[in-house]
């Protein structure tokens, strides 16, 4: 079976890099009406809604949302986003990019100096009658200017460290969302495993995969956890995305190898709801 | 309070024989586990060689989807998923009962009781084929599905987007925006698709765009469904 990088694994990665413990969260009312503060609502409002795992602050048609564990922020006008309107949207990537800046600066919910465009994205609607389904119409909804953290001038891989900021036909900000967990301090600094280890190991592992492998990124940077997970230690990794075909089915898989060689904390694979089947009958 | 049932497949042994996966019961257990904790009632959870196709099939086809997938109003299945230029979608399954396929031909979906389909798979709602196609036959009163454009991740990193997206939809959500935001990954190229029939255009785009759990909109017989409107990120 054929094994193809249509990334390679850059050949600029340093001899060392920092560890850093993240710094603990509060998604208290408090905490979240100071953020409401942040966003440009007045985050005097008594609507709270508080669950286990986020704190909902709601204002007219404004919601914001910490996650408790992660920081994790979504924020939304729910009478805009992702709503289509007859409005055409004529704001080139410049443009948004210059709005979705001035949003962050004045919010500064995210570190400027940690961050950096990675892509401008377009939500795009499109409509289409059951007799004449060839004839497709497309419209852009939102502009969703994504942003990357950088640490240390290492890009951060993984579902966190990233934020997007979304933007209407009218050039206004309808959304935010961004998982961007702070650093609290340093505390240690690991020298990194040699590019071409990791990469023979990788190839070894893929050879034992079923089907045509594609590796579709290749990355060296830090590793920062989806927001349902509890993250205390960013650390340095490699992280591979993979597709693998065989016969009529294809998927996409991730696999994610500590870059130190002292790992501060483990990058464990874990199912996060373990579950113990029944015997069923017909 | 909406009823949900979840079928997921990660073992894939003889004779329905394909590459392994992982964490489709994170993805579907963890959708399920999402309304549950808002107080919602988990009506089945079928997981590997517990999960059949008979279940997804309708019964015009001597399938048994009234008592099971067609039987909720919510389902989510996680799995192997295709869709041929022939235009019909497949998802898999691990055992063979009575076969190691569903096929979207084979599905009428919402004339006993279904609203909302997830299927977190690859290909679902693949914008490469003609998905009106792909789907309208399968749209008997069904309100919307949520799926995705060619491939998506199998991976423990990726895998608590069930859990968020049932979590929002618990929450009274906006259906397309939870799904969207919860399943949309730059970082592993994930790139889901939602969908919604309505009886004119202005009426899918409505749909679309603002359709909750308890928005009570209503059903649309099959031969009332004149438009779909779906929404993406790329």
């Amino acid at each position: 079976m054929a094994i193809t990088f249509k990334e390679e694994l850059t050949q600029q990665v340093p001899e060392k890099a920092n560890v850093y413990r993240l710094a603990k969260l509060s998604a208290s009312t408090k905490a979240v009406a100071d953020i409401a503060k942040q966003l440009g609502l007045k985050g005097k409002q008594r609507e709270y809604c508080i669950s286990p795992d986020w704190t909902i602050y709601r204002e007219g048609p404004y919601r914001v949302e910490v996650h408790k564990r992660s920081g994790a922020l979504y924020y939304n006008d729910e009478s805009r986003y992702g709503i289509q309107t007859e409005k055409e949207f004529e704001l080139d990537n410049t443009r948004a990019e210059e709005i979705a800046n001035d949003f962050l600066r004045s919010a500064n919910i995210i570190p400027k100096n940690e961050s950096k465009l990675l892509k401008v994205t377009h939500l795009r609607g499109t409509v289409s009658s059951v007799g004449n389904s060839t004839d497709l119409r497309e419209s852009v909804i939102d502009a969703g200017v994504i942003y990357g953290r950088f640490v240390d001038k290492i890009s951060v891989e993984g579902p966190g460290g990233k934020a997007m900021v979304n933007i209407d036909p009218e050039g206004k900000v309808v959304g935010m969302s961004s998982l961007w967990r702070p650093l609290s301090k340093k505390i240690g600094s690991v020298k990194l495993k040699k590019r071409d280890l990791i990469l023979n190991e990788m190839r070894k592992y893929l050879a034992e995969i079923k089907g045509n492998v594609t590796v579709t990124k290749a990355r060296f940077g830090y590793f920062e956890f989806d927001k349902y997970d509890l993250q205390t230690i960013l650390q340095p990794v490699y992280t591979f995305i993979f597709n693998v075909e065989h016969e009529e089915v294809a998927r996409r898989y991730v696999k994610v190898i500590p870059a130190g060689t002292k790992i501060y904390a483990p990058l464990k694979e874990r199912k996060k709801f373990p579950f113990k089947q029944i015997v069923r009958t017909a | 309070m909406v009823s949900v049932g979840v079928e997921w497949i990660n073992n894939f042994p003889e004779p329905c024989d394909q590459p392994e996966l992982k964490y489709c019961d994170d993805t579907s257990v963890g959708f399920y586990n999402g309304m549950v904790s808002r107080g919602h009632s988990g009506n089945f959870n079928w997981g590997n060689n517990n999960a059949w196709e008979r279940d997804f099939r309708d019964s015009v086809f001597g399938g048994d989807d009234h008592n099971w997938i067609d039987n909720v109003d919510f389902a989510h299945f996680s799995s192997h998923g295709s869709c041929s230029v022939n235009n019909v979608y497949r998802g898999y399954f691990g055992g063979q009962v009575d076969n190691c396929t569903w096929q979207s031909d084979r599905a009428r979906l919402g004339n006993q009781n279904l609203e909302w389909l997830a299927l977190d798979t690859c290909n679902s709602l693949e914008l490469t084929r003609n998905i009106i196609s792909v789907w309208h036959n399968a749209f008997y009163r069904l309100h919307m599905i949520f799926g995705f454009t060619d491939l998506v991740s199998d991976s423990s990193w990726t895998a608590s987007r069930g859990y968020n997206f049932g979590r929002r939809v618990g929450n009274n959500d906006k259906l397309a925006d939870a799904w969207l935001d919860e399943s949309y990954s730059y970082w592993a190229d994930d790139n889901p698709v939602a969908m919604a029939a309505g009886r004119t255009r202005d009426d899918a785009i409505y749909r679309r765009d603002n359709e909750r759990i308890y928005s009570n909109f209503s059903d649309i017989p099959h031969d009332g469904i004149s438009w779909y409107a779906w929404k993406w990120r790329s």
